[in-house]
């Protein structure tokens, strides 16, 4: 017998870097336990390195980033908190 | 949401302009002990209750300092250098109810107000201490302090320190302080959960937070960062011999003993006078 199920699929997080705060001291990119966020190549106007999304599909939202940065000066955002729909995938169900 | 959730307790916006971003270097430590305080307090807010005027911050002088002084959206008082505790003992006396949070440094703390310390943890007065040990005094350009280690070098030890450096979770756990904990910059979740117990603890809550200057030990604030995870060992394995050379971490003493404010109301009702307030 094949089943059908549906699994919700959340759309990945989104990482907001503030960057008159940041100072590029880029602890976010080592406590990031999913390696989601990386130094980019682009500077602010004091020079400092800021970080990025490098692939943020492995994000689980720890909001660990939040939690270690010095400057207050980085933030995750869910679709939840942005208030955007779950999208649905139907899969084809493993034969039982 | 799309800026940091703990902006909404500092101050963004001063007389003088824009406030942050702070002043402290980058990855310096201090902003992350600051960010782990407003969790907590965060936590405590909507956990137990209180509103934002139950606390107050207290500091003294120094890089630890400067968050209560110019940043926070609490009250806060910016005292005298090593004579925070003697502020804050002034503070819980006058009013019990308060929540009061000290932040101070290693030298502020072991130096120049390590008198004030032993005796506010000795009278077990109802006060959370945050000390954040850098191992230095780092606003005066890095020389070695009581807490700096052996061998390391400074710029006032350029062959490095000969000195034994103070242990002050066991100085504090013997000068009578109820709790007393030691966690590191790498240890968010526990130093945040180490801080609502200190601030629900009736009496002197001291935790000490390994906080790294990358400015003046050289190295990057991500390297400092794994160091500190690699370089401490929970307190349970601290006598084994794989632990020699690292840093004792997690909760020194948890003890329930009456403050100082229940044994003077014991006095007071003793006698059956008045609550002591003035008419």
């Amino acid at each position: 017998m094949g089943s059908v199920g549906m699994t919700a699929r959340m759309s990945s997080p989104t990482l907001h870097v503030n960057v008159d705060y940041c100072k590029g001291c880029l602890i976010c990119v080592e406590a990031c336990p999913k390696g989601a966020i990386a130094a980019s190549a682009s500077i602010n106007a004091k020079g400092y390195t800021l970080p990025e999304e490098s692939d943020m599909t492995r994000c689980n939202g720890c909001r660990l980033c939040e939690l270690v940065c010095p400057d207050f000066a980085i933030a995750v955002e869910t679709d939840e908190e942005r208030g955007a729909p779950l999208t649905y995938e139907i899969r084809d169900g493993h034969q039982g | 949401m799309n800026t940091h959730p703990m902006l909404k307790y500092l101050k963004e916006e001063g007389a003088a302009g824009p406030r942050l971003p702070h002043i402290m270097c980058p990855g310096c430590g201090i902003g992350q002990v600051l960010n782990y305080a407003l969790y907590a307090v965060d936590a405590l807010i909507q956990e137990d209750g209180l509103r934002r005027e139950d606390f107050v911050f207290i500091s003294g002088v120094g890089c630890s300092s400067r968050p209560a002084s110019h940043y926070l959206q609490f009250d806060s008082g910016w005292t005298l250098h090593g004579r925070a505790l003697a502020v804050a003992t002034g503070a819980v006396l006058a009013n019990p109810d308060l929540k009061i949070i000290v932040f101070t440094g290693d030298g502020d703390t072991a130096a120049i107000g390590g008198n004030h310390f032993i005796h506010a943890c000795r009278r077990n007065l109802d006060l959370t201490i945050l000390c954040m040990n850098n191992g230095l005094y780092g606003m005066t350009g890095g020389q070695v302090a009581p807490t700096t280690p052996i061998g390391r070098v400074t710029t006032t030890t350029p062959y490095g320190n000969v000195e034994e450096e103070f242990d002050l979770c066991r100085l504090a756990q013997t000068a009578g302080a109820a709790y007393v904990a030691r966690w590191s910059t790498a240890h968010p979740r526990q130093v945040i959960r180490t801080i609502k117990k200190g601030v629900r603890k009736k009496g002197t809550a001291f935790v000490e937070i390994m906080s790294p200057c990358p400015v003046h030990l050289k190295q990057s604030p991500s390297v400092m960062f794994r160091d500190l995870k690699t370089n401490t060992v929970p307190l349970k394995k601290a006598d084994t011999p794989e632990a020699a050379g690292l840093i004792p971490i997690g909760e020194f003493c948890d003890i329930d003993k009456p403050d100082w404010i229940s044994r003077y109301q014991g006095i007071i009702d003793g006698l059956g006078g008045d609550d002591g307030a003035y008419e």
